[in-house]
């Protein structure tokens, strides 16, 4: 069975490196924004699921949620919102927009792999 | 380079091992559940036969239903600790590795952002650092701030007067309550600054003893990580924090002096 792939679209690099460790039995790709995001997506077509930032430069998590929503190749792909912020309204439109679920940072690391595990069941 | 990345993968390694231990457990937990809920069908089945050989049976089930869930809750147990271990673990790592990952004097500053709002959760926080030995200090960063706290820092300068910021800068000592902390940034012994909390993110309720040791290491890297980046790119020297410690470190050495 092939190692799950998840793509990680956030600007912090602390955040980034704590996907790394806890995230090692799957395949990670990285994106620091919504831009390089939809690039990765190009030559990664078999993402399953997407870790999802908020605040970010350039292209915003919501403003990428609603390429991926609208997009028939990326509409599908499971996607988690990962938040500094609780019940806001940004995590609010993000659920109405087709999220599958959110996490608060700071978060702890099986709280991210029970969610991986819940969309995308497959070897851990 | 070469043993610093050698270094790191292997603890990424055993941090990728500590995972899948807690998977496995996981597993097992299941496992027993699965038993536990065998058995009790098995039990309840005998039951209704009720006879003078199923006493028997039924007693010896019961017995093995006792033992599968003490060892389920066992394992339970075990797996919490553990993952609150690892989670501890994976933080101080990432945060250590991050803090002295680069010598730009902004990076360095990110990480310490970063740390803050990601790992800690801290919503409105500033990095001070002490203009001489006194309590007045340049802000570093500050993030999140209030109206009220925006004008306290007006011109990126705090000039003293909150009680619990001044003690910790002037004894050097980490004041930490349920949702705000002051840690002192120590440099070769001497308090040059501090982190402040003023406010944690709402969905997090407390600082927890996990927390602690993240507060500690921040005591202890920030400011050395600082130094080392302004040290390395002269031009970035804005925060002269060899300065700041020669200002204060006479001072400091001298009130110890006193005191023996």
């Amino acid at each position: 069975m092939r190692a799950r792939k998840v793509l990680v679209v956030e600007d912090s690099k602390v955040v980034h490196m704590m996907y790394d460790v806890m995230l090692q039995q799957m395949s990670v790709v990285h994106a620091v924004d919504g831009v390089e995001a939809l690039e990765k997506l190009k030559s990664h077509k078999d993402v399953d699921v997407i870790l999802l930032d908020i605040s970010m430069p350039r292209m915003n998590g919501l403003e990428l949620l609603s390429h991926l929503k609208s997009n028939p190749e990326t509409v599908r792909i499971p996607v988690v919102i990962v938040t500094t912020h609780g019940k806001d309204d940004e995590t609010r439109l993000g659920m109405n927009a087709g999220a599958a679920a959110y996490v608060t940072k700071p978060f702890r690391g099986e709280a991210i792999l029970d969610i991986i595990d819940r969309l995308s069941p497959g070897e851990a | 380079m070469t043993t610093r990345a050698t270094e790191s993968e292997d603890r990424l390694r055993r941090a990728g091992v500590e995972l899948s231990l807690i998977t496995n457990l996981r597993s097992t937990i299941d496992q027993a559940r699965a038993l536990v809920e065998e058995l009790e069908a098995k039990l309840a089945s005998i039951s209704e036969a009720n006879n003078a050989s199923s006493d028997v049976r039924l007693a010896e089930l019961e017995s093995r239903v006792a033992d599968a869930e003490s060892d389920r809750r066992l394992l339970s147990a075990q797996l919490i600790e553990f993952e609150q271990k690892t989670n501890r673990l994976l933080n101080l790592y990432v945060a250590t590795y991050q803090l002295h990952a680069s010598l730009e004097v902004s990076d360095v500053r990110d990480a310490i952002a970063e740390i803050a709002t990601n790992l800690l959760g801290a919503e409105q926080f500033i990095l001070l650092l002490r203009r001489g030995v006194g309590v007045a200090c340049d802000v570093i960063i500050a993030e999140g701030l209030d109206e009220g706290w925006s004008q306290r820092l007006r011109h990126s300068y705090y000039p003293g007067g909150q009680a619990i910021i001044d003690e910790c800068l002037a004894d050097g000592v980490r004041r930490m309550g349920y949702r705000t902390a002051v840690i002192p940034l120590n440099f070769r012994g001497v308090c040059i600054g501090a982190l402040v909390i003023l406010k944690m993110v709402d969905h997090k309720p407390e600082l927890g003893p996990d927390d602690r040791d993240l507060l500690d290491l921040l005591a202890a890297h920030a400011a050395s990580a600082l130094y080392a980046a302004q040290s390395h790119v002269p031009s970035s020297g804005e925060l002269k924090i060899m300065d700041r410690y020669q200002s204060i470190a006479p001072k400091v050495h001298e009130t110890k002096e006193a005191g023996r």
